[in-house]
Protein backbone atom coordinates (compact mmCIF):
# COMPACT_ATOMS: atom_id res chain seq x y z
CA UNK A 1 0.00 0.00 0.00
CA UNK A 2 0.85 3.56 -0.70
CA UNK A 3 2.76 5.32 2.31
CA UNK A 4 0.46 8.14 1.57
CA UNK A 5 -2.44 6.79 2.09
CA UNK A 6 -3.58 7.35 5.89
CA UNK A 7 -7.07 5.47 6.28
CA UNK A 8 -8.33 3.14 4.04
CA UNK A 9 -11.95 1.14 4.10
CA UNK A 10 -12.65 -1.50 1.68
CA UNK A 11 -15.29 -3.07 1.05
CA UNK A 12 -17.57 -2.20 4.01
CA UNK A 13 -20.98 -3.29 5.29
CA UNK A 14 -22.72 -2.67 7.75
CA UNK A 15 -26.37 -4.28 8.57
CA UNK A 16 -28.43 -3.19 11.49
CA UNK A 17 -31.03 -6.32 11.55
CA UNK A 18 -32.65 -5.78 8.38
CA UNK A 19 -31.14 -2.57 7.46
CA UNK A 20 -28.46 -2.66 5.10
CA UNK A 21 -26.97 0.81 6.44
CA UNK A 22 -23.15 0.47 4.70
CA UNK A 23 -23.46 -1.24 1.00
CA UNK A 24 -19.99 -2.04 0.32
CA UNK A 25 -18.06 1.35 0.70
CA UNK A 26 -14.31 1.96 -0.24
CA UNK A 27 -12.45 5.02 0.81
CA UNK A 28 -8.99 6.05 0.62
CA UNK A 29 -7.40 9.13 2.71
CA UNK A 30 -4.24 10.48 2.07
CA UNK A 31 -2.32 11.80 4.73
CA UNK A 32 -2.79 15.73 5.44
CA UNK A 33 -6.15 15.96 3.24
CA UNK A 34 -9.58 17.04 4.67
CA UNK A 35 -12.11 14.42 3.79
CA UNK A 36 -15.92 15.54 4.06
CA UNK A 37 -18.81 13.44 3.85
CA UNK A 38 -21.97 14.82 2.57
CA UNK A 39 -25.49 13.35 2.40
CA UNK A 40 -28.73 13.34 3.49
CA UNK A 41 -29.57 12.19 7.30
CA UNK A 42 -29.26 8.62 7.12
CA UNK A 43 -26.92 7.75 4.08
CA UNK A 44 -24.61 6.25 6.19
CA UNK A 45 -22.08 8.88 6.77
CA UNK A 46 -22.07 8.71 10.51
CA UNK A 47 -21.61 5.16 10.82
CA UNK A 48 -18.87 5.06 7.85
CA UNK A 49 -17.32 7.22 10.30
CA UNK A 50 -17.79 5.17 13.50
CA UNK A 51 -16.13 2.10 11.90
CA UNK A 52 -13.18 3.65 11.15
CA UNK A 53 -12.31 4.05 15.04
CA UNK A 54 -14.59 0.66 15.24
CA UNK A 55 -17.40 2.64 17.46
CA UNK A 56 -19.36 0.39 14.88
CA UNK A 57 -18.27 -3.21 13.83
CA UNK A 58 -18.61 -3.57 10.20
CA UNK A 59 -20.90 -6.63 9.49
CA UNK A 60 -17.76 -7.24 6.21
CA UNK A 61 -15.31 -5.65 4.97
CA UNK A 62 -12.56 -3.69 6.98
CA UNK A 63 -10.94 -0.71 7.97
CA UNK A 64 -7.03 -0.51 7.84
CA UNK A 65 -5.20 2.95 9.11
CA UNK A 66 -1.41 2.76 8.27
CA UNK A 67 -1.83 -1.29 7.21
CA UNK A 68 -2.94 -1.68 10.26
CA UNK A 69 -6.11 -3.90 10.14
CA UNK A 70 -8.40 -1.84 13.08
CA UNK A 71 -9.50 -4.43 15.46
CA UNK A 72 -7.44 -7.03 14.26
CA UNK A 73 -4.33 -8.72 14.29
CA UNK A 74 -2.24 -10.08 11.07
CA UNK A 75 -1.04 -13.51 11.29
CA UNK A 76 0.61 -15.25 8.21
CA UNK A 77 -1.78 -15.62 6.14
CA UNK A 78 -5.32 -14.82 8.19
CA UNK A 79 -6.31 -11.85 10.52
CA UNK A 80 -7.92 -12.75 13.96
CA UNK A 81 -9.59 -10.63 16.18
CA UNK A 82 -7.51 -8.47 18.43
CA UNK A 83 -7.51 -8.24 22.05
CA UNK A 84 -9.20 -5.28 23.57
CA UNK A 85 -5.71 -3.37 24.92
CA UNK A 86 -4.48 -3.70 21.27
CA UNK A 87 -8.38 -2.61 20.20
CA UNK A 88 -8.01 0.73 22.47
CA UNK A 89 -4.12 1.53 20.91
CA UNK A 90 -5.29 0.95 17.64
CA UNK A 91 -8.15 3.33 18.46
CA UNK A 92 -5.08 5.85 19.49
CA UNK A 93 -3.98 6.51 16.01
CA UNK A 94 -8.00 8.63 15.77
CA UNK A 95 -9.66 11.01 17.69
CA UNK A 96 -13.08 11.56 17.01
CA UNK A 97 -15.08 14.58 17.93
CA UNK A 98 -18.87 13.98 18.72
CA UNK A 99 -22.40 15.11 17.65
CA UNK A 100 -22.77 15.87 21.02
CA UNK A 101 -19.26 17.11 22.53
CA UNK A 102 -19.47 13.87 25.07
CA UNK A 103 -17.10 15.55 27.12
CA UNK A 104 -16.63 13.24 30.27
CA UNK A 105 -19.46 15.44 32.95
CA UNK A 106 -17.22 14.49 35.80
CA UNK A 107 -14.10 15.63 35.26
CA UNK A 108 -12.69 19.07 34.82
CA UNK A 109 -12.07 20.68 31.08
CA UNK A 110 -8.13 19.98 31.82
CA UNK A 111 -8.76 16.34 33.05
CA UNK A 112 -10.70 15.69 30.08
CA UNK A 113 -7.76 16.58 27.88
CA UNK A 114 -5.42 14.62 30.11
CA UNK A 115 -7.48 11.11 30.66
CA UNK A 116 -6.20 9.91 27.30
CA UNK A 117 -3.03 10.36 27.98
CA UNK A 118 -2.59 9.30 31.57
CA UNK A 119 -5.20 6.05 31.38
CA UNK A 120 -4.79 4.80 27.85
CA UNK A 121 -0.78 5.77 27.03
CA UNK A 122 0.45 5.41 30.49
CA UNK A 123 1.63 9.15 30.15
CA UNK A 124 3.04 10.59 33.30
CA UNK A 125 0.61 13.19 34.88
CA UNK A 126 2.88 16.45 35.01
CA UNK A 127 3.50 15.44 31.27
CA UNK A 128 0.35 14.89 30.38
CA UNK A 129 -0.91 18.29 31.96
CA UNK A 130 1.69 20.11 30.09
CA UNK A 131 0.44 18.78 26.90
CA UNK A 132 -3.11 19.57 27.79
CA UNK A 133 -2.53 23.04 28.47
CA UNK A 134 -0.86 23.18 24.84
CA UNK A 135 -3.66 21.49 23.14
CA UNK A 136 -6.15 24.11 25.29
CA UNK A 137 -3.81 26.69 24.33
CA UNK A 138 -4.38 25.90 20.87
CA UNK A 139 -8.07 26.02 21.09
CA UNK A 140 -7.94 28.96 22.91
CA UNK A 141 -9.46 27.59 26.50
CA UNK A 142 -6.75 27.93 29.01
CA UNK A 143 -8.78 29.98 31.05
CA UNK A 144 -11.51 27.23 31.53
CA UNK A 145 -8.88 24.16 32.64
CA UNK A 146 -10.77 23.65 35.81
CA UNK A 147 -14.11 24.58 34.52
CA UNK A 148 -16.76 21.22 34.44
CA UNK A 149 -18.21 20.85 31.07
CA UNK A 150 -21.76 21.70 32.08
CA UNK A 151 -20.38 25.41 32.69
CA UNK A 152 -19.36 26.39 29.49
CA UNK A 153 -21.18 26.96 26.55
CA UNK A 154 -21.62 24.46 23.48
CA UNK A 155 -18.78 25.55 21.54
CA UNK A 156 -16.46 25.90 23.84
CA UNK A 157 -17.37 22.55 24.81
CA UNK A 158 -16.78 21.19 20.87
CA UNK A 159 -13.55 23.17 21.07
CA UNK A 160 -12.08 21.23 24.40
CA UNK A 161 -13.31 17.81 22.49
CA UNK A 162 -10.99 18.58 20.09
CA UNK A 163 -8.17 19.45 22.20
CA UNK A 164 -8.68 15.87 24.19
CA UNK A 165 -9.05 13.89 20.47
CA UNK A 166 -5.98 15.41 19.67
CA UNK A 167 -4.19 14.69 23.19
CA UNK A 168 -2.72 11.03 21.85
CA UNK A 169 -1.20 12.65 18.31
CA UNK A 170 -3.82 10.52 16.25
CA UNK A 171 -2.93 10.30 12.69
CA UNK A 172 -6.39 11.29 11.83
CA UNK A 173 -9.36 13.36 13.28
CA UNK A 174 -13.02 12.08 12.64
CA UNK A 175 -15.84 14.23 12.83
CA UNK A 176 -18.88 13.45 13.57
CA UNK A 177 -21.43 16.62 12.90
CA UNK A 178 -19.67 18.56 14.53
CA UNK A 179 -21.34 22.13 14.56
CA UNK A 180 -25.07 20.34 13.97
CA UNK A 181 -25.69 20.71 17.78
CA UNK A 182 -24.39 24.03 18.60
CA UNK A 183 -26.29 27.42 17.94
CA UNK A 184 -26.14 29.44 15.32
CA UNK A 185 -24.24 32.10 16.23
CA UNK A 186 -21.68 29.30 18.25
CA UNK A 187 -20.62 27.28 15.44
CA UNK A 188 -18.10 29.85 13.38
CA UNK A 189 -15.41 28.85 16.64
CA UNK A 190 -15.73 25.47 15.92
CA UNK A 191 -15.43 26.18 12.49
CA UNK A 192 -12.02 28.24 13.04
CA UNK A 193 -10.56 25.77 14.91
CA UNK A 194 -11.12 23.36 12.66
CA UNK A 195 -9.76 25.76 9.18
CA UNK A 196 -6.55 26.21 10.78
CA UNK A 197 -6.25 22.21 11.79
CA UNK A 198 -6.54 21.26 8.16
CA UNK A 199 -3.73 24.45 7.73
CA UNK A 200 -1.30 22.64 9.58
CA UNK A 201 -1.64 19.50 7.32
CA UNK A 202 -3.80 17.28 9.68
CA UNK A 203 -5.92 14.13 8.36
CA UNK A 204 -9.64 15.11 8.80
CA UNK A 205 -12.47 12.98 8.06
CA UNK A 206 -15.31 15.30 8.42
CA UNK A 207 -19.53 14.08 8.30
CA UNK A 208 -20.86 17.84 8.13
CA UNK A 209 -24.08 19.81 6.45
CA UNK A 210 -21.86 23.11 6.46
CA UNK A 211 -21.29 22.92 2.81
CA UNK A 212 -19.73 25.99 2.74
CA UNK A 213 -16.83 24.63 5.24
CA UNK A 214 -16.51 21.56 2.76
CA UNK A 215 -16.35 23.71 -0.22
CA UNK A 216 -13.48 25.74 1.54
CA UNK A 217 -11.62 23.55 3.23
CA UNK A 218 -11.84 19.86 2.08
CA UNK A 219 -8.87 18.40 -0.30
CA UNK A 220 -12.44 15.81 -1.37
CA UNK A 221 -15.76 15.45 -1.09
CA UNK A 222 -17.55 12.33 -1.21
CA UNK A 223 -21.50 12.51 -1.61
CA UNK A 224 -23.01 9.33 0.12
CA UNK A 225 -26.56 8.00 -0.24
CA UNK A 226 -28.69 5.14 1.13
CA UNK A 227 -25.37 3.34 2.42
CA UNK A 228 -23.08 4.32 -0.39
CA UNK A 229 -20.76 6.99 -1.95
CA UNK A 230 -22.13 7.82 -5.27
CA UNK A 231 -20.21 10.75 -5.86
CA UNK A 232 -16.04 11.89 -4.90
CA UNK A 233 -13.67 14.34 -6.45
CA UNK A 234 -12.72 17.84 -5.25
CA UNK A 235 -15.25 20.17 -3.46
CA UNK A 236 -15.15 22.13 -7.24
CA UNK A 237 -16.43 18.93 -9.21
CA UNK A 238 -18.81 17.77 -6.48
CA UNK A 239 -20.38 20.74 -4.69
CA UNK A 240 -20.25 23.28 -8.15
CA UNK A 241 -20.82 21.16 -10.81
CA UNK A 242 -22.37 17.47 -9.38
CA UNK A 243 -23.38 14.69 -11.97
CA UNK A 244 -25.89 12.72 -9.87
CA UNK A 245 -28.80 13.67 -9.91
CA UNK A 246 -29.13 13.15 -5.81
CA UNK A 247 -25.92 15.08 -5.23
CA UNK A 248 -27.55 18.20 -7.07
CA UNK A 249 -30.90 17.70 -5.53
CA UNK A 250 -29.18 17.49 -2.20
CA UNK A 251 -26.97 20.69 -2.78
CA UNK A 252 -30.08 22.78 -4.13
CA UNK A 253 -31.92 21.28 -1.26
CA UNK A 254 -29.21 22.78 1.57
CA UNK A 255 -28.96 25.91 -0.35
CA UNK A 256 -32.62 26.87 -0.12
CA UNK A 257 -32.42 26.50 3.15
CA UNK A 258 -29.49 28.39 3.49
CA UNK A 259 -30.69 31.10 1.92
CA UNK A 260 -33.85 30.90 3.63
CA UNK A 261 -31.76 31.11 6.85
CA UNK A 262 -30.11 34.32 5.84
CA UNK A 263 -33.26 35.72 4.51
CA UNK A 264 -34.73 35.13 7.95
CA UNK B 1 -67.15 51.94 37.79
CA UNK B 2 -66.48 55.05 37.94
CA UNK B 3 -63.37 53.95 40.22
CA UNK B 4 -61.90 51.49 37.12
CA UNK B 5 -62.11 54.18 35.08
CA UNK B 6 -60.21 56.17 37.00
CA UNK B 7 -57.63 53.84 37.94
CA UNK B 8 -57.36 53.29 33.89
CA UNK B 9 -57.09 56.76 33.52
CA UNK B 10 -54.12 57.27 36.18
CA UNK B 11 -52.46 54.38 34.66
CA UNK B 12 -52.64 56.11 31.25
CA UNK B 13 -51.53 59.55 32.85
CA UNK B 14 -48.45 57.56 33.38
CA UNK B 15 -46.03 57.79 30.35
CA UNK B 16 -44.52 53.90 31.31
CA UNK B 17 -44.37 51.63 34.26
CA UNK B 18 -41.24 51.98 36.09
CA UNK B 19 -39.10 49.44 38.34
CA UNK B 20 -40.96 50.54 41.29
CA UNK B 21 -44.37 49.43 39.99
CA UNK B 22 -43.40 45.72 40.01
CA UNK B 23 -41.79 45.97 43.90
CA UNK B 24 -43.12 43.43 45.76
CA UNK B 25 -43.87 43.81 49.61
CA UNK B 26 -42.87 40.59 50.92
CA UNK B 27 -45.97 39.19 52.39
CA UNK B 28 -46.39 38.64 56.56
CA UNK B 29 -47.05 34.64 56.16
CA UNK B 30 -49.61 34.16 59.40
CA UNK B 31 -50.66 30.85 58.40
CA UNK B 32 -47.26 29.43 58.41
CA UNK B 33 -46.47 30.72 61.58
CA UNK B 34 -49.22 29.84 62.92
CA UNK B 35 -48.79 26.22 61.49
CA UNK B 36 -45.32 25.99 62.68
CA UNK B 37 -46.41 27.43 66.78
CA UNK B 38 -48.81 24.44 66.54
CA UNK B 39 -46.53 21.83 65.82
CA UNK B 40 -43.85 23.19 67.76
CA UNK B 41 -46.14 22.94 70.65
CA UNK B 42 -47.04 19.38 70.49
CA UNK B 43 -43.54 18.90 69.92
CA UNK B 44 -42.73 20.53 73.08
CA UNK B 45 -45.65 18.54 75.09
CA UNK B 46 -44.22 15.17 73.41
CA UNK B 47 -40.64 15.68 74.48
CA UNK B 48 -41.56 16.96 78.17
CA UNK B 49 -43.73 14.36 78.33
CA UNK B 50 -41.04 11.86 77.34
CA UNK B 51 -38.35 13.17 79.89
CA UNK B 52 -40.34 13.67 82.71
CA UNK B 53 -42.61 10.02 82.69
CA UNK B 54 -40.74 8.19 85.37
CA UNK B 55 -41.50 5.17 84.06
CA UNK B 56 -38.82 5.26 80.97
CA UNK B 57 -36.35 5.77 83.88
CA UNK B 58 -34.04 7.66 82.14
CA UNK B 59 -31.70 7.08 85.03
CA UNK B 60 -31.35 3.23 84.11
CA UNK B 61 -31.28 4.13 80.30
CA UNK B 62 -28.38 6.46 81.74
CA UNK B 63 -26.72 3.43 83.49
CA UNK B 64 -26.76 0.80 80.63
CA UNK B 65 -26.01 3.12 77.73
CA UNK B 66 -21.84 2.30 78.39
CA UNK B 67 -22.37 -0.77 79.89
CA UNK B 68 -19.91 -3.43 79.19
CA UNK B 69 -22.23 -6.04 77.95
CA UNK B 70 -24.12 -3.49 75.78
CA UNK B 71 -20.79 -2.33 74.56
CA UNK B 72 -19.57 -5.44 73.56
CA UNK B 73 -22.87 -6.11 71.79
CA UNK B 74 -22.41 -2.45 69.77
CA UNK B 75 -19.11 -3.93 68.50
CA UNK B 76 -20.32 -7.24 67.42
CA UNK B 77 -23.52 -5.29 65.89
CA UNK B 78 -20.85 -2.98 64.03
CA UNK B 79 -18.43 -5.85 63.05
CA UNK B 80 -21.56 -7.65 61.24
CA UNK B 81 -22.35 -4.40 59.43
CA UNK B 82 -19.14 -3.49 58.34
CA UNK B 83 -18.44 -7.40 56.97
CA UNK B 84 -21.71 -8.08 55.38
CA UNK B 85 -21.89 -4.43 53.98
CA UNK B 86 -18.30 -4.69 52.17
CA UNK B 87 -19.64 -8.55 51.09
CA UNK B 88 -22.46 -7.43 49.98
CA UNK B 89 -21.14 -4.63 47.72
CA UNK B 90 -18.68 -7.17 45.86
CA UNK B 91 -21.09 -9.61 45.28
CA UNK B 92 -23.86 -7.18 44.44
CA UNK B 93 -21.21 -5.64 41.82
CA UNK B 94 -20.41 -8.93 40.47
CA UNK B 95 -24.19 -9.57 39.99
CA UNK B 96 -24.63 -6.42 38.75
CA UNK B 97 -22.14 -6.41 36.23
CA UNK B 98 -23.39 -10.22 35.40
CA UNK B 99 -26.55 -9.12 34.41
CA UNK B 100 -25.27 -6.37 31.81
CA UNK B 101 -22.67 -8.78 30.59
CA UNK B 102 -23.22 -9.88 27.15
CA UNK B 103 -23.42 -13.71 28.26
CA UNK B 104 -26.85 -14.78 28.67
CA UNK B 105 -25.98 -17.78 30.87
CA UNK B 106 -24.34 -15.04 33.30
CA UNK B 107 -27.60 -12.73 32.81
CA UNK B 108 -29.63 -15.92 33.43
CA UNK B 109 -28.10 -16.60 36.86
CA UNK B 110 -27.64 -12.97 37.71
CA UNK B 111 -31.62 -12.36 37.25
CA UNK B 112 -32.61 -15.75 39.35
CA UNK B 113 -30.38 -14.73 42.03
CA UNK B 114 -31.33 -11.14 42.64
CA UNK B 115 -35.62 -12.81 42.25
CA UNK B 116 -34.48 -15.67 44.99
CA UNK B 117 -32.72 -13.92 47.36
CA UNK B 118 -34.82 -11.09 47.37
CA UNK B 119 -38.08 -12.54 48.02
CA UNK B 120 -36.93 -14.72 50.99
CA UNK B 121 -36.95 -12.56 54.36
CA UNK B 122 -33.39 -11.85 55.76
CA UNK B 123 -34.72 -13.68 59.07
CA UNK B 124 -35.95 -16.81 57.64
CA UNK B 125 -32.51 -16.49 55.78
CA UNK B 126 -30.30 -16.30 58.77
CA UNK B 127 -32.05 -19.26 60.26
CA UNK B 128 -31.71 -21.10 56.74
CA UNK B 129 -28.06 -20.88 57.46
CA UNK B 130 -27.87 -21.49 60.68
CA UNK B 131 -29.58 -24.67 60.08
CA UNK B 132 -27.92 -25.95 57.03
CA UNK B 133 -25.99 -28.62 58.80
CA UNK B 134 -29.20 -30.08 58.75
CA UNK B 135 -29.39 -30.24 55.06
CA UNK B 136 -25.54 -30.03 54.08
CA UNK B 137 -23.52 -31.93 56.95
CA UNK B 138 -20.36 -31.83 55.14
CA UNK B 139 -18.83 -28.55 52.90
CA UNK B 140 -16.59 -29.87 50.53
CA UNK B 141 -14.71 -27.45 47.72
CA UNK B 142 -13.81 -29.22 44.88
CA UNK B 143 -14.41 -29.90 40.93
CA UNK B 144 -18.33 -30.31 40.69
CA UNK B 145 -19.10 -33.67 40.21
CA UNK B 146 -15.35 -34.66 40.76
CA UNK B 147 -12.81 -35.07 43.35
CA UNK B 148 -13.14 -32.73 46.58
CA UNK B 149 -10.06 -31.08 47.63
CA UNK B 150 -11.24 -29.55 50.98
CA UNK B 151 -13.49 -30.89 53.42
CA UNK B 152 -15.26 -29.08 56.26
CA UNK B 153 -17.71 -29.99 58.99
CA UNK B 154 -20.92 -27.55 58.33
CA UNK B 155 -21.60 -27.47 61.87
CA UNK B 156 -18.11 -26.05 62.65
CA UNK B 157 -18.35 -23.85 59.99
CA UNK B 158 -21.43 -22.44 60.03
CA UNK B 159 -21.32 -20.36 63.61
CA UNK B 160 -23.90 -17.78 64.68
CA UNK B 161 -21.73 -14.31 63.08
CA UNK B 162 -21.46 -16.61 59.65
CA UNK B 163 -24.87 -17.69 59.68
CA UNK B 164 -25.86 -13.90 60.31
CA UNK B 165 -23.52 -12.69 58.27
CA UNK B 166 -24.59 -14.69 54.72
CA UNK B 167 -28.30 -13.74 55.76
CA UNK B 168 -27.73 -9.79 55.92
CA UNK B 169 -25.18 -9.64 53.24
CA UNK B 170 -26.69 -12.03 50.31
CA UNK B 171 -30.14 -10.78 50.54
CA UNK B 172 -28.95 -6.83 50.70
CA UNK B 173 -26.62 -7.59 47.20
CA UNK B 174 -29.59 -8.63 46.22
CA UNK B 175 -30.94 -5.29 46.19
CA UNK B 176 -27.56 -3.37 45.84
CA UNK B 177 -27.23 -5.34 42.42
CA UNK B 178 -30.06 -3.56 41.07
CA UNK B 179 -28.80 -0.23 42.53
CA UNK B 180 -25.87 -0.72 40.73
CA UNK B 181 -27.17 -2.04 37.58
CA UNK B 182 -29.61 0.91 37.79
CA UNK B 183 -26.78 3.17 38.05
CA UNK B 184 -24.54 1.86 35.39
CA UNK B 185 -27.09 1.90 32.50
CA UNK B 186 -28.10 5.44 34.01
CA UNK B 187 -24.58 6.64 32.40
CA UNK B 188 -25.23 7.94 28.81
CA UNK B 189 -23.97 5.80 25.91
CA UNK B 190 -21.72 8.79 24.58
CA UNK B 191 -19.78 9.08 27.59
CA UNK B 192 -18.32 5.56 26.77
CA UNK B 193 -18.22 6.25 23.08
CA UNK B 194 -16.07 8.88 23.87
CA UNK B 195 -13.91 7.07 26.16
CA UNK B 196 -13.10 4.43 23.51
CA UNK B 197 -12.75 6.89 21.06
CA UNK B 198 -9.50 8.17 23.38
CA UNK B 199 -7.79 4.82 23.80
CA UNK B 200 -9.16 3.40 26.92
CA UNK B 201 -9.53 -0.38 27.54
CA UNK B 202 -13.08 -1.22 28.39
CA UNK B 203 -12.27 -1.99 31.96
CA UNK B 204 -10.46 1.81 32.13
CA UNK B 205 -13.63 2.62 30.54
CA UNK B 206 -15.89 1.16 33.71
CA UNK B 207 -13.35 2.24 36.14
CA UNK B 208 -12.06 5.93 34.88
CA UNK B 209 -15.62 7.01 33.07
CA UNK B 210 -18.89 4.83 33.55
CA UNK B 211 -18.87 4.24 37.57
CA UNK B 212 -17.77 7.50 39.38
CA UNK B 213 -20.68 8.59 36.97
CA UNK B 214 -22.49 5.65 37.78
CA UNK B 215 -21.95 6.60 41.49
CA UNK B 216 -23.46 10.11 41.56
CA UNK B 217 -27.20 8.26 41.09
CA UNK B 218 -26.24 4.73 43.07
CA UNK B 219 -25.06 6.48 46.59
CA UNK B 220 -28.23 7.88 47.79
CA UNK B 221 -30.03 4.69 47.15
CA UNK B 222 -26.76 2.35 48.47
CA UNK B 223 -26.51 4.76 51.68
CA UNK B 224 -30.60 3.82 52.68
CA UNK B 225 -29.75 -0.05 51.46
CA UNK B 226 -26.64 0.21 54.23
CA UNK B 227 -28.84 1.96 56.89
CA UNK B 228 -31.22 -0.96 56.45
CA UNK B 229 -29.05 -3.33 57.19
CA UNK B 230 -27.22 -1.56 60.00
CA UNK B 231 -31.33 -1.95 61.59
CA UNK B 232 -31.30 -5.78 59.75
CA UNK B 233 -28.70 -7.07 62.41
CA UNK B 234 -31.09 -6.40 65.28
CA UNK B 235 -32.97 -9.67 63.73
CA UNK B 236 -29.82 -11.72 64.72
CA UNK B 237 -31.50 -12.32 68.18
CA UNK B 238 -33.35 -15.04 66.65
CA UNK B 239 -30.52 -17.46 66.04
CA UNK B 240 -28.37 -15.46 69.51
CA UNK B 241 -25.61 -14.33 67.47
CA UNK B 242 -24.61 -11.66 70.64
CA UNK B 243 -25.62 -8.72 69.06
CA UNK B 244 -26.27 -4.99 71.17
CA UNK B 245 -30.10 -6.30 70.58
CA UNK B 246 -29.41 -9.86 71.54
CA UNK B 247 -27.30 -8.46 74.69
CA UNK B 248 -30.10 -6.02 75.44
CA UNK B 249 -32.72 -9.04 75.54
CA UNK B 250 -30.62 -10.63 77.80
CA UNK B 251 -30.17 -8.00 80.58
CA UNK B 252 -33.96 -6.94 80.48
CA UNK B 253 -34.93 -11.13 80.88
CA UNK B 254 -33.00 -10.43 83.53
CA UNK B 255 -34.42 -7.17 85.38
CA UNK B 256 -37.35 -7.14 83.51
CA UNK B 257 -36.49 -3.10 82.29
CA UNK B 258 -37.56 -3.76 78.95
CA UNK B 259 -38.51 0.33 77.96
CA UNK B 260 -34.91 1.16 79.06
CA UNK B 261 -33.24 -1.28 77.03
CA UNK B 262 -34.93 -1.02 74.11
CA UNK B 263 -33.99 3.03 74.84
CA UNK B 264 -30.10 2.38 74.73
CA UNK B 265 -30.36 0.32 71.81
CA UNK B 266 -32.25 2.75 69.89
CA UNK B 267 -30.09 5.48 71.01
CA UNK B 268 -27.01 3.95 69.43
CA UNK B 269 -28.53 3.08 66.36
CA UNK B 270 -29.60 6.53 66.11
CA UNK B 271 -26.11 7.28 66.67
CA UNK B 272 -24.26 5.00 64.23
CA UNK B 273 -27.14 5.89 61.26
CA UNK B 274 -26.83 9.72 61.84
CA UNK B 275 -22.82 8.91 61.14
CA UNK B 276 -23.12 7.42 58.66
CA UNK B 277 -26.35 9.88 56.97
CA UNK B 278 -23.26 12.61 57.60
CA UNK B 279 -20.66 10.67 55.99
CA UNK B 280 -22.74 9.54 53.05
CA UNK B 281 -23.93 13.38 52.50
CA UNK B 282 -20.27 14.17 52.15
CA UNK B 283 -19.58 11.33 49.54
CA UNK B 284 -22.73 12.60 47.37
CA UNK B 285 -21.18 16.03 47.23
CA UNK B 286 -17.88 15.10 46.39
CA UNK B 287 -19.59 12.61 43.32
CA UNK B 288 -21.90 15.15 42.02
CA UNK B 289 -18.98 17.62 41.05
CA UNK B 290 -19.59 19.02 37.40
CA UNK B 291 -23.39 18.30 37.72
CA UNK B 292 -24.00 21.36 38.56
CA UNK B 293 -26.76 19.78 40.89
CA UNK B 294 -27.83 21.52 44.50
CA UNK B 295 -25.74 19.69 47.24
CA UNK B 296 -27.76 17.55 49.37
CA UNK B 297 -30.18 18.62 51.31
CA UNK B 298 -28.99 21.60 53.39
CA UNK B 299 -29.03 22.01 56.96
CA UNK B 300 -32.56 22.29 59.31
CA UNK B 301 -31.46 26.11 60.02
CA UNK B 302 -30.74 27.43 56.52
CA UNK B 303 -34.35 25.84 55.57
CA UNK B 304 -36.07 27.66 58.49
CA UNK B 305 -34.65 30.28 57.14
CA UNK B 306 -35.31 30.55 53.87
CA UNK B 307 -38.85 29.04 54.12
CA UNK B 308 -40.14 30.73 57.46
CA UNK B 309 -38.39 34.37 56.96
CA UNK B 310 -40.63 37.22 56.20
CA UNK B 311 -37.66 38.81 54.19
CA UNK B 312 -38.45 38.21 50.49
CA UNK B 313 -36.49 34.85 49.09
CA UNK B 314 -33.40 35.21 47.96
CA UNK B 315 -32.57 34.04 44.18
CA UNK B 316 -30.76 30.81 43.22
Amino acid sequence: MSGSIVVRAVGVHKWYGDVHALRGVDLDVPRGSVVCLLGPSGSGKSTLLRCINRLEVPTSGGVEIEDDCIGYKREPGRLRPCSSRRLAAQRRCTGMVFQQFNLFAHMTVLQNVMEGQTSGLGTPKAQARERAFELLDGVGLVDKADHYPGHISGGQQQRVAIARALASNPKVLLFDEPTSALDPELVGEVLAVMRSLAQEDVTMIVVTHEIEFAAEVATEVHFMCDGSIVESGNPRQVIDAPQQERTQYFLAHMRKRRSADTKA
Amino acid sequence: MTSLTESRETSLDRDRATAEDFEVKPGLHIVRWVVAGVVLLFAAQLVYGAATNPRLSWDIVADYFFDPQILDGLLVTLGLTMVSQVLATVIGLTVALMALSHNPVLVAVARIYVAVFRTVPTMVQMLFWYYLAAVVPVLSIGIPFGPDLVTLDTNSVMTQFAAALLGLALGEAAFLAEYFRGGIISVPRGQIDAAAACGLTPACTFRRIVLPQALRVILPAYGNAMIINIKNTSLVFVIGAGDLMTRAQLIYSQNFQQIPLLIVVSGWYMVIVLLLTWLQRRIEVRYSRGYGDRPAPGRVWSWLRENLSTRPRSVR
